[in-house]
């Protein structure tokens, strides 16, 4: 392939990836930690992602395309960010092969069109990254080094998790000072106080709100930490190899890019095994860790690039067929490795107009089962969470999620489906 | 004009980002003492047994007299986006 016939191949992944993130957007449910973030109310996390949920949907009214419209225009904007943090160390052609499988990585594609916090906190990790790149390199620069500050306090206010990789980049800091086996040198120093001072916000927010701390003893040791070690490494894997198992292999074989790399790119190597870590030691079965999984894109295309040219259309066409495969517009590609989601219509999508009409009037619906936060989206009157009442002798309307009515909500049946039972006593 | 050190900016924005906490510092001095951490689950239960999504509520202060560790909430339902008026909500356990 010429060289401009390559990059217009790249150009043409690019654009293909966007669109991918605009098909089906409405079409899965919205689920519990979506509408949690969108209903701005969760006890877990920090204020700022869940303020650009809220922001959109001021802007352009509350619904569900609103919410996720906030990944979709954070994910297309993290593939411009690794295309600028490639530039800092390798050429143009490695930093468009770069952005095209950052385009068409398939799980980063699945996230971006979902409402979760981890597109904006991937999109924030790459922006400190690529900051921390540029001030390193240019150490008289007040803007870059204020703006590593920013990205790194926006970072660690969209997620809690998301101080991570500030703390590992300044550990980095840290270590290589040690190594050149002199004192903090100018620029060190400025970056260490400047990334230590960025997660004091943070640090302070986390001791100031309660509801942080206890959402980590509820599941400490049981989802988070090593526990289970080799389990967790299998689970890992096991979800890499069903989701995107190319991109796997190309990881594997481009792990002398990560692992004997240059002293120069170890920010970047520090971000990609971020990336990693956080499925590992917050929770392996959970899909939504693997959009930050684009950052491999990075070595990949190092790999590619060290291949014979002929090989890099070949792979990234595998890739795309991939990609189409799990998260293609649904009304063409639907098959049976369709991401789970876009499987089948979502029950909430398509029931709840009918059990708003059915709650009509009512104030207040008491709902039985394991509600998530989307019945909250989805009901238009107040729900209250039943499984915790003394419903003994308390009338009211039922919202039963469970297949067998409990007894406390015997009473006239309003309305019965395959999923909901409502009755009113 | 002479360039302001990076450091320097950083440092005020710090303690700007830092302020919500900061002021919020008064609310979880209580938390010091180990009756009060001992009886925080117990509030949350009671809570929880009225019915009410514990993510819809704010801690607003917690104080101690004869009715025992009371614990202040403000409380807003969230349908959607808008945002309605808190409304207060007091457990104390004894």
């Amino acid at each position: 392939m010429t060289c401009k016939c390559a990059n217009k191949f790249l150009w043409l992944l690019i654009i293909l990836g966007i669109l991918l993130r605009l098909t089906d957007v409405a079409f899965p449910d919205f689920a519990t930690d979506e509408a949690q973030f969108a209903l701005n109310a969760s006890a877990a996390q920090p204020p700022v992602g869940m303020f650009f949920f809220w922001l959109s949907q001021a802007i352009f009214g509350a619904s569900i395309i609103s919410a996720r419209l906030v990944s979709i225009i954070l994910g297309i904007a993290t593939i411009y960010l690794i295309y600028q943090i490639v530039l800092t160390f390798s050429d143009k052609k490695v930093a468009l092969t770069a952005a095209a499988v950052a385009s068409i990585f398939p799980t980063h594609i699945i996230f971006s069109k979902l409402a979760y916090l981890s597109v904006p906190l991937c999109f924030a990790w790459a922006l400190t990254a690529l900051m921390f790149i540029k001030a390193n390199k240019k150490p008289n620069d007040s803007k870059l080094l204020i703006g590593l500050f920013l990205s790194s306090v926006l970072a660690t206010f969209i997620k809690t998790q998301g101080l991570l990789l500030p703390f590992f980049l300044l550990i980095g800091t840290i270590i290589v000072s040690t190594k050149n086996k002199k004192a903090l040198s100018i620029i060190n120093y400025q970056l260490s106080i400047i990334l230590a001072l960025s997660l004091l916000p943070i640090t302070l927010y986390i001791l100031t709100n309660p509801g942080i701390g206890a959402t980590l003893t509820l599941y400490g040791g049981n989802m988070y930490g090593v526990s289970d070690f080799l389990s967790r490494i299998w689970t890992l894997i096991h979800l890499w190899w069903t989701l995107i198992p190319l991109l796997l292999i190309l990881f594997i074989l481009s792990s002398k890019f990560y692992l004997l790399s240059s002293k120069n790119n170890w920010p970047i190597y520090v971000l990609i095994l971020t990336g990693v870590l956080l499925g590992l030691l917050l929770g392996p079965a959970h899909e939504y860790y693997t959009t930050y999984l684009v950052y491999w894109s990075i070595p990949v295309a190092l790999l590619l690039n060290r291949m014979k040219p002929c090989w890099t259309p070949i792979i990234l066409t595998l890739i795309v067929v991939n990609t189409l495969l799990l998260t293609g517009p649904r009304s063409i590609f639907l098959n049976g490795r369709t991401y789970k989601v876009y499987q089948n219509e979502g029950y909430w999508n398509t029931h709840a107009t009918k059990i708003n009409e059915v709650l009509k009037g009512v104030d207040e619906v008491i709902v039985l089962g394991h509600p998530g936060h989307h019945i909250r989206w989805y009901l238009e009157p107040r729900t209250l969470v039943g499984k915790n009442m003394d419903l003994t002798n308390r009338k009211g309307v039922f919202l039963n999620l469970s297949k067998e009515l409990p007894v406390e909500a015997v009473g006239e049946v309003l309305y019965d489906d395959e999923k909901v039972v409502i009755t009113r006593k | 004009m002479k360039k302001l050190n990076p450091i320097i900016i950083c440092g005020a924005l710090t303690v700007l980002f830092s302020l919500p906490s900061i002021l919020k510092i008064p609310t979880v001095m209580p938390f010091l003492e180990s009756e009060v951490r001992a009886k925080a689950p117990k509030a949350i239960d009671k809570l929880r047994k009225e019915g009410i999504w514990m993510v819809n509520t704010d801690l607003k202060s917690i104080t101690q007299d004869e009715k025992g560790t009371c614990f202040h909430f403000d409380h807003r339902y969230t349908p959607d986006n808008r945002q309605p008026k808190p409304e207060n909500r007091t457990t104390c356990i004894q």
